[in-house]
């Protein structure tokens, strides 16, 4: 860079610091201080959804390292026990009463199972099948019951 | 140049004032408890530079009042997020400026202009007589002439090189304020500077000797 234009980069400085001297009235300064008051006054007390509330609550509870540690090793014992105590029907024994009356529904016509589904209780086919395949096994004593007494 | 150089001497070093970063820890610290009446004392001592910052980015005070608002609520609600890695005031620079710059964007069409009124201060000090002196119309006109000049000239430029020039040239800044503030290499920084100063240059030509 030349000298020239140095110098003018320096004059440019110089006047564009007068930019300084331009300064609100005290006036100003507690009409601003007034304003801000109101509108953090309105900020707090402003209502936030049940759901933005809550997600905000769970946010910040997890946050906290134990917390979500704690929690993930719960979740783990849980899904563990879980999956020992209601093994999938596919996985019941051959001789288990509800397993066989289950495998009979599934193999028979489509008009049989809409029959059965209404007798035990669900809406509609594909309900049944997703509470006896995956959900709930045969030990489950509401659903033998259920069984005993719509089949 | 004299001129320039008595103008130069009116503005000390002093008058940028560099905040102690232990104080407004502290106030950070008690307002995280939940003093509110800390974050007073940091709305008082940020107030003016925040408001200067955005003044000088809008060229319009109602908005520029507005926006430096919004900026200590937003500061205010994001405060536990203030890690203390850089100054409480680069921290609330950004805010202010990230503020700012998207209220330009999402109002590129309605740009209005409203001055602040230059203070008593330079009707006594020599800057003002240095340079109404070289000028045939009076010094209040040549004042508000001068005034509106400069403003017109910042606004000819992009948001963040406006930024830029206002944060080092006006609020005083060093090239590494700056680059935290605005998240860029102190390089781009520099980089801005003498872009906006060629263009202010060339506007400002008739000022400039």
């Amino acid at each position: 860079m030349s000298l020239k234009s140095q110098d003018q980069f320096d004059q440019l400085s110089n006047l564009l610091r007068i930019k300084r001297l331009e300064k609100p009235s005290q006036e100003f300064w507690n009409r601003f201080d007034e304003e801000l008051k109101q509108k953090m006054f309105r900020m707090a007390i402003r209502k936030e959804s049940i759901f933005k509330h809550a997600a905000r609550e769970i946010v910040a509870f997890f946050k906290n390292p134990a917390i979500s540690l704690s929690t993930a090793a719960v979740f783990v014992l849980s899904f563990s026990f879980y999956s020992a105590v209601f093994t999938p029907l596919h996985c019941v024994a051959q001789d288990d009463f509800a397993s066989d009356k289950i495998r009979k529904i599934l193999e028979s016509p489509s008009t049989q199972k809409e029959l059965i589904c209404q007798k035990v209780g669900v809406s509609t086919s594909s309900d049944f099948f997703l509470m006896s395949g995956m959900v709930l096994s045969p030990s489950s004593p509401t659903i033998s019951f259920q069984f005993n007494t719509a089949y | 140049m004299s001129v320039f150089k008595s103008i130069a001497s009116t503005f000390t070093s002093s008058e940028v004032i560099v905040p102690e970063r232990s104080e407004d820890f502290a106030l950070v610290e008690r307002v995280r408890a939940g003093d509110v009446a800390a974050f007073d004392q940091l709305v008082v001592k940020y107030r003016e530079r925040l408001f200067s910052v955005v003044y000088n980015i809008t060229s319009n005070k109602e908005d520029a009042s507005d926006i430096a608002q919004d900026a200590f609520i937003r500061a205010f609600r994001s405060i536990h997020r203030f890690k203390g890695n850089s100054a409480f005031y680069t921290w609330i620079y950004r805010i202010a400026v990230n503020t700012a710059i998207n209220f330009l964007r999402k109002n590129r069409l309605r740009r209005f202009f409203s001055l602040e009124t230059l203070t008593e201060e330079v009707s006594h000090n020599e800057l003002g007589n240095i340079l109404a002196s070289k000028m045939t119309s009076d010094k209040p006109t040549f004042l508000k002439e001068l005034q509106e000049k400069l403003n017109e000239a910042l606004q000819s430029l992009s948001p963040k090189h406006r930024t830029v020039i206002v944060l080092f040239e006006v609020e005083g800044l060093s090239h590494q304020e700056i680059a935290v503030i605005m998240k860029c290499s102190e390089g781009t920084v520099r980089s801005r500077l003498h872009y906006a100063k060629s263009e202010l240059q060339s506007k400002l030509k008739d000022y400039i000797h």
